[in-house]
């Protein structure tokens, strides 16, 4: 069991980085779509309605493929001022807290998202604009990302919160205990 | 129960969510859809994914992520440490030569990357040893990267500018000439107040009274012309693209977004050829950086916008701008108490955050008062500023931290106090003098 879940807690956290950096190469394509875009503009003066849209749907499916990848370090900025005046045994408990927090509304968004994704791709919708793309495959970068940090929080959980929050409370009931013996 | 005592309920709910150390992304998002559930039709909760895609769904916010990959490729290179150390050269002579460069360095730098604490950690990472080596106290290097790094987000091209446009329908490229002229005021102020540090430091070292490393400062530099003029050439394609930079977006040229992008690919072709960056391994840090500071940003941006939709749906922004208009404050004093609310924020969250959830607050009560939106543009971003080396959450702090380790969390706030004034001396000469502020924009006619 333990083998089975340090596979899945390794496969996820690969998928993360891959998704992650290929969110930055996207960024970097979408860099060069608008360059040829602002070319194409002035030298041949051709129509630029597609560039826009798909560099915009580009920088979308970006930020969800890349969004597990910054909650593998941790990346997502928080407030943590209230550590500074917290006993140290609840910290580790608040940390459990805002993961499981975090995993819920995540969990929310990806169903959210995979629901949007299922209705956008039986009803073939297409954006509104003059090229009017089909809008499934924003949607569904959007799922995917929302899943795989939903699934990098959950681990996170298991590997890290969970276990921390526990061992405190072993630390503090052997300390108990021997406090006991010792008094006995 | 009235929209008020829901917007009070609300703001509690976002205060203990946000303490409990939820990522600010994940808090808001949760806050609103906790109050969606409740307070909202079930079809509204049901397309919540759809809301946070259209509101992400925006050309002006494409020009955010392609500016933190221009800055992440740049401020991954040495062209930091390049820029103070040939500005250093020319700037040998004036007490302080180093620290003046490495203030300067902090705001061109921001002209080539919107974000403060990339700056702070492109010009500080060298910028602050060099500073110790040559003498320089604990606090001054500190206090100089610290508050140079702010300078990020009122130099164009800003983050928070862009947001800002975005939230309040002002042109982004008349909100990024307004930070120019507060950018270059803050910028003479610190290098001044560097000056006055450093001869006092220097004094007191001859005097030999100074601090246990002061004895270094009172060794003269020499730099011959051959040396000065040798660091030109490394320095000129990055000042070509801010140039290529402003040409372009004030030229009527090219969009922000678009602008961007061009920068972006800029940056790294010059990365690539002058720092011959092009190894993947090399490449990787750029790459990450730009992921997880865009996705992390896009985020809180995305969720901010549900917290603020479900605010604009429950009524609760219209009946507290009505109730701010209702107190029937006066032009100055709106603005007083509004930059004290500000600067409490600042040190608690990110000024993406701020933006997004105040602003629309805020706007009614302004326009009523008829204030000019541009000039408060500046005067929000300096405020932003001065939170981002504030305690607790100062962003700038924790990254001049991470660079030095062994400078003291008293020391570090030791060198940022003086820093803190003459950003607030600078808010009350902008409130003062506007033409700081508007004097450029008001010559711009472009959209």
């Amino acid at each position: 069991m333990r083998t089975l879940f340090r596979f899945i807690s390794r496969l996820i956290k690969g998928l993360n980085i891959f998704m992650g950096y290929s969110g930055a190469i996207v960024i970097v394509t979408v860099s060069c779509i608008l360059l040829f875009e602002v070319l194409v503009r002035y030298i041949f003066s051709w129509p630029t309605d597609w560039e826009i849209e798909l560099s915009i749907m580009l920088l979308i499916i970006a930020t969800f493929l890349a969004a597990g990848f910054t909650q593998l370090t941790r990346g997502h900025v928080s407030i943590e001022i209230i550590d500074s005046i917290t006993p140290k045994g609840l910290i580790k408990w608040r940390i459990l807290l805002s993961d499981i927090i975090s995993l819920l509304f995540c969990s929310f968004i990806s169903w959210s998202a995979w629901l949007l994704f299922h209705e956008s791709w039986t009803e073939g919708r297409m954006s509104e604009s003059a090229w009017s793309p089909k809008l499934w495959p924003v949607f569904l970068f959007m799922a995917i990302g929302m899943s795989t940090l939903s699934l990098q929080i959950l681990i996170q959980i298991f590997e890290e919160s969970l276990p921390e929050a526990l061992r405190r409370k072993k630390i503090k009931t052997e300390h108990k205990e021997q406090e006991f013996e010792n008094m006995e | 129960m009235s929209s008020l005592e829901i917007g009070l309920l609300y703001t509690i709910a976002t205060v203990v969510v946000m303490f409990s150390g939820v990522p600010i992304a994940f808090a808001v998002g949760t806050v609103a859809l906790i109050f969606m559930f409740i307070f909202m039709p079930t079809s509204q909760v049901m397309i919540v994914a759809e809301n946070i895609y259209s509101e992400l769904n925006n050309f002006t916010l494409l020009t955010i992520p392609l500016f933190i990959f221009m800055g992440a490729a740049i401020g991954k290179s040495k062209a930091g440490s390049d820029l103070y150390n040939s500005l250093n050269r020319w700037l040998y002579k004036i007490p302080g030569g180093l620290g003046v460069a490495n203030t300067i360095a902090c705001s061109i730098f921001a002209a080539m990357c919107g974000s403060s604490p990339a700056t702070c950690a492109a010009i500080g990472s060298s910028g602050i040893p060099e500073m110790r080596k040559r003498g320089y106290s604990n606090e001054l290097a500190a206090g100089i990267i610290g508050a140079g790094g702010t300078l990020g987000i009122l130099i164009p091209p800003s983050l928070t500018m862009i947001l800002y446009g975005l939230v309040t329908e002002q042109s982004i490229g008349k909100l990024f000439m307004a930070g120019v002229g507060p950018g270059l005021l803050l910028t003479i102020l610190f290098a001044a107040w560097v000056i006055l540090k450093s001869w006092l430091e220097r004094r007191s070292a001859q005097k030999g009274k100074g601090h246990k490393n002061s004895e270094k400062l009172v060794i003269s530099e020499h730099y011959s012309w051959k040396q000065k003029m040798e660091t030109i050439p490394r320095l000129m394609p990055f000042l070509l693209l801010i140039l290529f930079i402003m040409f372009a977006l004030y030229g009527g040229m090219a969009t922000p977004s678009e602008v961007a992008g061009i920068g972006a690919v800029g940056a790294l072709i010059l990365v690539v050829a002058v720092y011959r960056i092009w190894r993947w391994k090399d490449l990787k840090p750029i790459f990450a950086g730009t992921a997880k500071e865009s996705s992390m940003i896009m985020l809180i941006i995305g969720t901010s916008f549900l917290f603020t939709y479900v605010m604009s749906y429950l009524h609760i922004t219209q009946e507290v701008a009505a109730w701010l208009v209702s107190l029937k404050m006066g032009k100055w004093q709106f603005i007083f108490w509004i930059n004290i609310l500000l600067l409490g924020l600042g040190c608690l969250l990110p000024p993406v955050a701020i933006i997004l959830m105040i602003m629309p607050i805020i706007l009614p009560p302004m326009k009523a008062l008829d204030i000019d939106l541009i000039w408060f543009s500046a005067i929000l971003t300096v405020n932003m500023e001065m939170g981002l080396i504030t305690p607790p959450m100062g962003l700038n702090l924790f990254v001049i931290n991470g660079i030095a380790q062994d400078i003291s969390f008293k020391e570090i706030m030791k060198g940022i106090i003086p820093f803190l004034i003459i950003m607030t001396i600078g808010i009350v000469l902008m409130c003062i003098f506007p033409e700081i502020v508007l004097w450029l924009p008001n010559k711009y006619k472009g959209a």
